[in-house]
């Protein structure tokens, strides 16, 4: 039976053998890359770790390096976390334009370290094309600013205006802002849409019925003196009166405004407002063509100039009760005679506006990024930072921005910060001294033929005749005039190897046809002519090159540096250079500023006090 | 008892041989069609894993490489063109000069190093075994103030009949070149 029995057993074995046979040989198969997954899993989690590590390391360096470039506190081994990895960092001071940034990322147990060696160059001023003061920039037909793959970028501290192109980024600054504490509101009781004055508010007339004249005192609420950018009044007008004359004035000491004003504005209205109504233009806003400075816990008034008419003449709105606490209102006659003024209650409705620069981008066309509060007619390639826009186009896809999307139109942009000029005066008078130290020359210097110079202070002119030479061996210091003539070379001697050369002049640069300027030869040279001119703003001065400028450029000077911080720079027609800042700039039909990155890093050669530019990464790798 | 039971499985009718050999033939059909799709996902698995070693391995070496060098030798290098090579000036742990060239050799691709790009030495391929680049191109991107190289690799392997080829794409800026 057992026999029997076995071999009856074995009947159907073929089968189950041939199923285990396979399914052992799949099961060995699936075994293996089970095994060879999870191993590989193991891998990728390690790789993954050190990835964490890595970020929060690159996290760590960019903290420090931010904290380094923007003069913020560093703490000794601070430490980061992200993301459950951590970055410990070290930084060591080599000098004060010399430190190194070491940073171990860990996560997971794996570690990856990284180094930044920064270093601070000693003369960086040209960090942009055309780096403009408050007086702000005018580009004409066909003028372009320029540089390789698109750099030739634009920092205004005033609006960037005109037709000509900017390839690069534009920036239009200003620091104006409303001051906070020094405002009066009337209450808005019975008020209809814009603020108006309405009972139980009290609108007072200036200039029909004597007294014609109106005050209101303020005091601005900053620690520091402040440029007055302009006065918003709250007021409305009945008939036709066309110029309101408002002037900032000084205090008498008796509560009252002094007989002159430090500060005038006015405004002119043109169009027809129906007598009847009366409350048609309130918030009227006064800007100050020379704005005044004003000093902290000082008090100033503002005083709105009336001329007797019968049927022409001004609301001022005022609260029946007090609403700023640090003024008062007050009305006179005729505010400029002797005499006193009789106090009112409470306060005229006034707004004023602190800083200075108009943060505007018309008319350009612009190949990169534009910043500014308001952009206009403007033609911008790449994205457009604003809080208004109006008839531009915008993007690859030509948008206006009405309403427009992100990108390209980045609505509620923040008006950008003003950037300092960047030679102080402090750099300037270190540069007067090393060519102080070379010795002085007296009277006016002209001379013909080949002429080493410098350094060397000259108390006149510098005036290189026709066909003559100039080599500046070092820092040159004129006190008058730099006004070479045609055909004259200047250049930085052979000794300046990859170090630029500098001439500083008090009165005005004109560099008329044909005046040629070179760098060393080295291609990291330049010669950098700085006027300290004041005064000539293209508007009016006294001893000003032609256009009431203070550098005037007529040729081209590709190896050339200007700056006049409290100037205008005029780049008459055709004219090229490398870079230029200035208090204000012109550029003429077909002018170009060709921007030389190698300018980021100059270096000028001085004996004096050293510009520290910016930090700038000279290793960053894994170590 | 033993003789009926005898009996009774003394033989097989047809049918039952018929049933028998249709079951016997469908259950191997399908243990087979079972154990050649196993083996099958095991190479797929096997080549993709290939692919994946050699392109994180080559790509991380790059990576770094190309971080931390300090600028893209532009003559010893063949940019937008496959097979490319790229060139690089690069410091090692000590601060000293150092060229690091990638460059194909046959169908692998190779890294050399050397003091200069007139000694370079080959220090092996990058690629695990089984796997082959069949296409590498080094784009160059200059930014005025930095440099960068945008890579594209492909790379391919095969196991039997089965042959896989994956597209790798990375950028990488050249840190020292700031």
């Amino acid at each position: 039976m057992t026999k029997h029995s076995l071999k009856n057993r074995q009947r159907g074995a073929a089968l189950l053998i041939l199923v285990f046979f396979f399914i052992a040989i799949s099961l060995t198969i699936v075994q293996t890359a089970t095994f060879g997954a999870l191993s590989e899993l193991r891998t990728y989690r390690t790789l993954s770790a050190s990835k964490f590590a890595y970020v929060a390391a690159e996290a760590g360096i960019e903290d420090a390096f931010y904290r380094i470039a923007s003069g913020k506190t560093q703490t000794a081994g601070e430490t980061i976390t992200l993301n459950g990895a951590t970055a410990v960092v070290t930084v060591t001071d080599n000098s004060a334009t010399d430190k190194e940034i070491f940073v171990t990322g860990e996560s997971s147990n794996e570690y990856r370290k990284l180094y930044l060696h920064v270093t601070r160059s000693v003369n960086a001023p040209f960090l942009y094309a055309a780096q403009v003061g408050n007086g702000g920039m005018i580009l004409e037909n066909g003028s372009q600013i320029t540089g390789p793959l698109d750099t030739g970028d634009v920092y205004a501290n005033g609006s960037i205006i005109g037709s000509g192109i900017i390839r690069g980024n534009a920036i239009s600054a200003s620091s104006v802002a409303p001051d906070p504490m020094a405002s009066s509101t009337p209450a808005t009781a019975g008020m209809v849409g814009v603020v108006k004055c309405s009972a139980p508010d009290v609108s007072v007339e200036a200039g029909h019925n004597s007294p014609y004249d109106l005050a209101q005192s303020f005091i601005i609420s900053t620690d520091t003196p402040s440029k007055l950018y302009s006065v918003t009044l709250f007021m409305s007008r009945s008939g036709n009166a066309t110029n309101g004359n408002i002037h900032i004035a000084e205090d008498n000491g008796a509560n009252q405004p002094k007989t002159t004003a430090i500060a005038n504005g006015s405004k002119s209205f043109t169009y027809t407002q129906p007598v009847s109504t009366g409350y048609g233009t309130p918030n009227v806003e006064f800007i100050f063509a020379t704005p005044p400075i004003l000093q902290p816990t000082t008090k100033y008034w503002i005083v709105l100039d009336g001329t007797a008419s019968t049927n022409k003449y001004w609301l001022w709105c005022r609260g029946a009760a007090s609403t700023y606490s640090n003024g008062s209102a007050a009305s006179k006659a005729d505010w400029s005679t002797s005499g006193a003024w009789s106090a009112l209650p409470g306060d005229f409705g006034f707004h004023i506006n602190l800083g200075e620069g108009i943060s505007q981008i018309f008319g350009v066309h612009v190949t990169g990024s534009a910043k500014a509060q308001s952009i206009a007619d403007a033609d911008i390639d790449g994205d457009a930072y604003y809080a208004n826009i109006v008839g531009s186009s915008v993007g690859p896809s030509s948008s206006n921005c009405n309403p427009g999307t992100e990108p390209p139109c980045h609505s509620n942009y923040p008006t950008p910060p003003i950037v300092p000029l960047p030679i102080t005066d402090a750099i300037i008078r270190g540069w007067m001294n090393d060519a102080y130290a070379g010795g002085t020359f007296t009277g006016n210097k002209v001379f013909s033929g080949t002429q080493s110079l410098g350094p060397i202070e000259i108390t006149g002119n510098l005036t290189p005749n026709n066909g003559a030479i100039l080599n500046v061996t070092g820092t040159i210091y004129v006190h008058g005039h730099f006004n070479p003539n045609n055909n004259a070379l200047l250049r930085c001697g052979d000794a300046y190897g990859a170090n630029s050369c500098l001439i500083v002049v008090d009165g005005y640069v004109d560099l008329s046809n044909n005046v040629t300027v070179a760098g060393s030869g080295d291609p990291s040279s330049f010669i950098m002519i700085l006027s300290t001119k004041t005064g000539c703003d293209g508007i009016s001065g006294t001893d000003c090159a032609p256009n009431y400028s203070a550098i005037s450029l007529a040729n081209n000077v590709d190896s050339a540096l200007f700056y006049a911080a409290n100037g205008l720079v005029r780049i008459l027609n055709n004219a090229h250079l490398t870079a230029v800042v200035g208090h204000k700039i012109y550029l003429h039909e077909n002018a170009q500023i060709v921007y030389d990155a190698k300018v980021k890093n100059l270096n000028i050669f001085s004996a004096g006090v050293p510009i520290l530019g910016a930090w700038n990464s000279s290793r960053w790798s894994e170590y | 008892m033993h003789k009926l039971f005898f009996k009774t499985r003394s033989g097989f009718s047809l049918l039952e041989v018929l049933i028998y050999v249709t079951l016997f033939s469908f259950i191997s059909a399908m243990t087979l069609n079972i154990m050649f799709q196993t083996v099958s996902a095991f190479n797929n698995l096997r080549i993709s894993r290939d692919i994946n070693d050699s392109s994180v391995k080559i790509m991380e070496r790059l990576t770094r490489d190309i971080k931390s060098a300090t600028s893209i030798d532009q003559v010893n290098s063949n940019f937008n063109a496959s097979p490319g090579q790229l060139t690089l000036q690069t410091v090692n742990k000590a601060g000293v000069a150092l060229t690091v060239q990638y460059a194909m050799v046959g169908d692998a691709l190779h890294l050399f190093e050397g003091a200069d790009p007139g000694s370079l030495v080959d220090q092996g391929s990058l690629l695990s075994s089984q796997t082959s680049v069949s296409g590498v191109l080094f784009n160059f991107i200059s930014m005025g103030s930095a440099e960068a190289i945008k890579i594209d690799l492909h790379i391919t392997a095969s196991r039997g009949k089965i042959t896989d080829t994956d597209h790798f794409y990375d950028t990488v800026i050249a840190r020292g070149s700031y």
